[in-house]
């Protein structure tokens, strides 16, 4: 016998809920006629019904989780790219900071300032470092 | 004078292009929708414990400890179905950190500080040219994060269609009908309880009145599950409208549509 589908697993689900609803409705209509053996039995019954409804539902959920299992894996795989991206622009960001340093230095110089000049110049060897650092 | 003229006209130019705010908030809105599910505080083991621990209410037995309800395979199938959810969020998070402008708004004003701070260098001198590199290093930084965010939106569109309409099948088709089977159970429950001769006519009053009660619960639980589930499905629309427009998201037309769609998430969500 093959496996059952999913569709056919929620198909019985609902089929044991039809079938526990028609019990649940005979208990109603003749409840005061019962003895009390009936009673307890039919409950049971209906108990029973109601579990193997739920369980199906269960196993198909399960099987439809079976069906998801490579868009897990590739949606994993977009997430590491994902944080790379993230990480890449970070390191992006370190460089031009640097770039940053070095167009002030440039503006030490050409304003020919030499107290200027060694203190952008440190500045630029800092942000470099820091470049260096992310490598 | 024409050069700063230029520079500034350039750094307008530069600095309005590459926002992706829209992005952001629709990633952010998508995560809060699918966090939503926990706080509903109804799936399989619970629809098990509630159904062990009433039964032992109706047995005659008296025992010492309230009863165990292990519900092993509910425990098992809703960690899997947190599986499918987590990943989803975790790539919303992913997107919604690459979308953030926060993460390039380059500043390089603290460099030009020590500089200025010491009358060496005039601050309206050396200002144009850091705004203008501040300006080019973003724009670098925004294309970049435009392709990445297309590339990742593009791998990943048809798997979280398929991961959400998967929620859906599960809460539509599986969840939600296990509320059927209890809305029936409760009937079997009360019925049993209001036919007992002892009941006085006001018992009988009470004992409908908690009934209908707990049959407005289940109700309420149904409904706030299949709205959700219709909220998934803004997910999904939200996520297609993204592929559609994965090579153009920073226009105007994209982002307005984009907009429209998480106030209507929000709505929902709310």
């Amino acid at each position: 016998m093959g496996k059952l589908t999913k569709n056919q697993m929620t198909q019985l689900g609902g089929s044991y809920l039809r079938y526990a609803q028609a019990i649940g409705n005979y208990r109603i209509n003749n409840y005061a006629r019962m003895t009390k053996l009936m009673r307890i039995r039919s409950r049971e019954y209906y108990n029973s019904l109601n579990d193997y409804s739920n369980s199906f539902y269960l196993a198909g959920t399960n099987l439809i989780i079976d069906e998801a299992e490579a868009s897990i894996n590739q949606m994993k795989e977009v997430a590491q790219d994902l944080d790379k991206a993230i990480t890449n622009v970070e390191k992006v960001h370190t460089v031009v900071k640097t770039i940053g340093a070095a167009v002030q230095l440039g503006a030490a110089i050409i304003s020919k300032q030499p107290i200027a000049i060694a203190d952008s110049l440190k500045q630029f060897v800092k942000a470099y470092k820091k470049v260096k650092d992310t490598e | 004078m024409r050069t700063i003229t230029f520079t500034i006209a350039l750094i307008g130019i530069l600095t309005s292009c590459g926002s992706f705010s829209e992005i952001n908030t629709l990633a952010i809105k998508s995560s809060e929708s699918l966090k939503k599910f926990k706080t509903l505080e109804y799936n399989f083991t619970i629809n098990c414990s509630e159904t062990c621990y009433q039964r032992a209410l109706e047995d005659n037995r008296f025992a010492l400890a309230p009863p165990t309800c292990e519900c092993t395979e509910e425990k098992k199938t809703d960690k899997n179905v947190k599986r499918l959810f987590t990943v989803l969020d975790t790539y919303f998070k992913g997107l919604q950190r690459l979308s953030n402008d926060k993460l390039v708004n380059i500043s390089f004003s603290s460099i030009s500080e020590p500089l200025t701070e010491g009358d060496f260098i005039k601050e309206e001198d050396i200002k144009p040219y850091l705004n203008l590199s501040q300006s080019i290093a973003n724009m670098i930084t925004n294309k970049y994060r435009a392709k990445q965010l297309s590339l990742a939106i593009e791998k990943a569109n048809p798997d979280v269609l398929l991961l959400l309409e998967k929620i859906q099948q599960i809460i539509e088709q599986n969840l939600v009908p296990t509320l059927t089977n209890k809305r029936g159970e409760l009937q079997q429950v009360y019925l049993e309880i209001f036919s007992d001769s002892a009941n006085s006519n006001y018992d009988r009053f009470m004992i409908k009145d908690r009934y209908f009660n707990e049959l407005n619960a289940i109700s309420e639980k149904e409904s706030e599950l299949l709205k959700y589930s219709k909220s998934l499905n803004k997910i999904a629309v939200g996520h297609q409208l993204l592929y559609d427009n994965r090579n153009n998201l920073d226009k105007e037309t994209a982002k307005n549509a984009i907009v429209k769609l998480y106030s209507e998430l929000s709505e929902l969500i709310n």
